[in-house]
């Protein structure tokens, strides 16, 4: 018996699909003992799909998250639309809105939490790198056509991403505070006075919803990832004129940056994980010296 | 959201694994009604719970609250008591079913189990009370959840013990492990051994098309289909406690311990303290740093660690070797019925319609 909390590691990821990602067909299997249920049989494959889309997007904003911090509806709307689009279109948005992080933070004059963000050079440098260990290269501002960004309908151009291979099979979008506006539609994102509030993981959940009604063009995967805004429980207790809160300060600051580079990089396992069980991983580039990053 | 109402503190059985304080002490009505008044504000279909010590003791102020309820706003909550079974009677039984009360026992399994640990005060084991009214429960309500506790002497005939009950009628049998015990490396690998023999039960039962709930591998199952549900336990949030006296606990095992207590009734939740106990327990566990089984194993549960540990913040490490070896049993359950296409399986736990789908069921026959 061993005496202490030991983390488990080197499992394999299970061999049976979460609720996002079982297909429809097979939704619609039912019980031979259910043979004599003829009238309603028919519409529980139906009630199935249905009430799972109901029940995902339930589950996209039952994330416990601070008291007054609710998912916006569109944001939640969305992602029960990308979850759909998932068998149907070559788009991977499951890293979008899987998992890693809440992605939503305030920032401005009542915000109580350190502003810990994730800038975009900072993130696309952990995105590149992590690609590479996995013996793929990225390169900067691939252009995707046939997508409308849902904060500029009217403008038919292409639209700029952040990372893509050389081939342009597999491009990167990563959403900052800064991408908030543009991947929201008008008057989505909130932005009141001196104070802001911002949800990055609704962005991103948009930003595949975007890309997912992409019409025409060569096949393309996309990785869309977000900032996942690390939040820091403190307890409260009484201030303390003899403690250094800057240096208080600085070390929630710390952890909280730590905590958030850990969880963009789940969000890469598990867009990793995601394309692997779709047997849909990128050719590895020459990288010889990948093994030393 | 669930209100869990103390009845009483007082309990006609003398369970040797009980973490409860006994005492003499009732709930009154007043104090009931102004707890599910304050705490459920806003909610929309609260529930219920009638929990003790026994509080079947107490079998008049249960249909109290729910007349009292029903008269108010019909049809807003929905109940469930939590009992030990000895003190059920038809009468009561037909009395649950015209409210929609739904009722869980409290059962260990076979004689031999049920007697080593849930005893009368004089010690007398409570089988012979009990598993005549377990069967005219299972009669009236197929889909009562039965609850197992499982302790180091019985863990050798706990596979045993679900079939038993199985046999009773059972199909929705939650099992607990006592990890407040001392679970020796014998007691543990006969655990580990009846788990897997359970494991091949319930892969019959789903070939047979069988509708059986197993918790142990259901809800861990559940948390990997579902991915963020169940992870944690909303201490304080997703469930209150109200004891006897009117004061309020985020959960059942803190009644009694005002150092956790978390509110009032007639002054109310205190948020400021429901805010912190809360957030202390969604803290991340140092001790499970990197863990490949965070957001499925349940080392948030507030109520299990304090129980064990008397910390929140410490999780028990008979509790992470058991989740480390029932997660991936869970798992290959899934794995294999999942390859088999096991269309109970899948709609079980895949169709948020499978409760209508079954119920639609029973009612044709």
């Amino acid at each position: 018996m061993v005496n202490k909390v030991t983390p488990a590691r080197g499992l394999h990821v299970p061999r049976y699909p979460t609720i996002h990602e079982i297909g429809n067909a097979e939704l619609s299997r039912v019980p031979s003992r259910w043979a004599n249920l003829k009238s309603v049989v028919a519409s529980i494959g139906t009630a199935a799909m249905a009430l799972k889309s109901l029940a995902l997007e339930a589950n996209a904003t039952a994330e416990p998250v601070a008291p007054s911090a609710e998912a916006p509806k569109r944001g939640a709307e969305s992602a029960r639309h990308a979850v759909d689009n998932v068998s149907s279109t070559d788009v991977c948005p499951l890293a979008a809105v899987a998992i890693g992080g809440k992605g939503r933070g305030g920032f401005g004059c009542v915000a109580i939490n350190p502003p810990v963000m994730l800038a975009e050079a900072e993130a696309l440098e952990i995105i590149e790198k992590e690609f590479f260990k996995r013996g793929i290269k990225l390169k900067d501002c691939p252009e995707l056509d046939g997508v409308t960004l849902p904060s500029a309908p009217e403008k038919k151009r292409p639209v700029m991403l952040d990372l893509g291979t050389e081939k342009g099979d597999v491009m990167v979008e990563f959403i900052s505070h800064d991408d908030v506006r543009r991947w929201s539609e008008r008057d989505d994102a909130m932005f009141v006075s001196s104070f802001n509030v911002y949800d990055t993981r609704a962005a991103a959940t948009n930003a595949v919803n975007a890309i997912s009604a992409r019409k025409g063009g060569e096949p393309v995967t996309v990785g869309v990832f977000y900032d996942p805004f690390a939040y820091v429980p403190e307890d409260w207790k009484p201030s303390d004129a003899s403690v250094d809160s800057s240096e208080w300060w600085r070390e929630r600051c710390a952890e909280g940056k730590r905590i958030a580079v850990e969880k963009l990089k789940a969000q890469i396992d598990s867009f990793f994980e995601y394309l692997a069980r779709r047997g849909r991983l990128p050719a590895r580039d020459d990288a010889p010296d990948a093994s030393s990053n | 959201m669930h209100l869990t109402l103390h009845l009483t503190d007082r309990c006609n059985l003398a369970c040797r694994y009980c973490y409860a304080r006994h005492g003499t002490s009732d709930m009154a009505l007043e104090t009931a009604l102004a707890a599910i008044d304050e705490c459920t504000r806003g909610e929309e279909n609260p529930g219920i719970i009638f929990f003790g010590g026994e509080p079947l003791l107490r079998e008049d102020l249960i249909f109290d609250v729910i007349d009292a309820c029903e008269r108010r706003e019909p049809h807003r909550f929905h109940y469930k008591v939590t009992t030990n079974g000895t003190l059920v009677t038809d009468a009561f039984l037909a009395r649950a079913e015209s409210v929609r009360l739904h009722v869980a026992v409290s059962c260990d399994g076979a004689p031999k189990t049920q007697d080593a640990h849930r005893v009368a005060a004089s010690g007398e084991g409570s089988s012979a009370a009990l598993l005549p009214r377990l069967k005219v429960v299972l009669a009236a309500q197929p889909y009562a959840p039965v609850m197992m506790t499982v302790n180091p002497n019985t863990a050798a005939d706990f596979a045993g013990n679900v079939r038993y009950l199985r046999s009773l009628g059972a199909s929705y049998l939650i099992s607990s492990v006592n990890f407040q015990a001392n679970w020796d490396e014998s007691a543990w690998r006969a655990l580990r051994r009846s788990y897997k023999e359970v494991a091949e039960w319930y892969l019959d039962a789903y070939r047979r098309e069988e509708k059986i709930y197993f918790a142990a591998f259901d809800k861990r199952i559940a948390t990997r289909i579902w991915p963020g549900r169940g992870a944690s336990c909303q201490l304080g949030r997703r469930q209150i406690s109200v004891s006897p006296d009117g004061t309020y606990y985020p959960c059942v095992q803190f009644v009694g311990h005002p150092e956790y207590a978390i509110g009032r009734v007639g002054e109310g939740l205190d948020a400021v303290r429901r805010g912190c106990i809360f957030e202390r327990n969604e803290r991340a566990k140092p001790s499970c740093e990197g863990c490949a089984l965070l957001g499925r194993c349940n080392n948030r549960c507030g109520c299990l660690n304090f129980s064990t540990t008397g910390s929140l913040d410490k999780v028990p490490a008979f509790f992470c070797e058991h989740e480390r070896f029932l997660i991936p049993l869970a798992d290959s359950l899934a794995e294999r019925l999942y390859a088999e296409r096991n269309a109970m399986f899948i709609q079980r736990h895949y169709n948020p319609a499978f409760p209508v789908a079954s119920i639609l069921e029973d009612m044709t026959g």
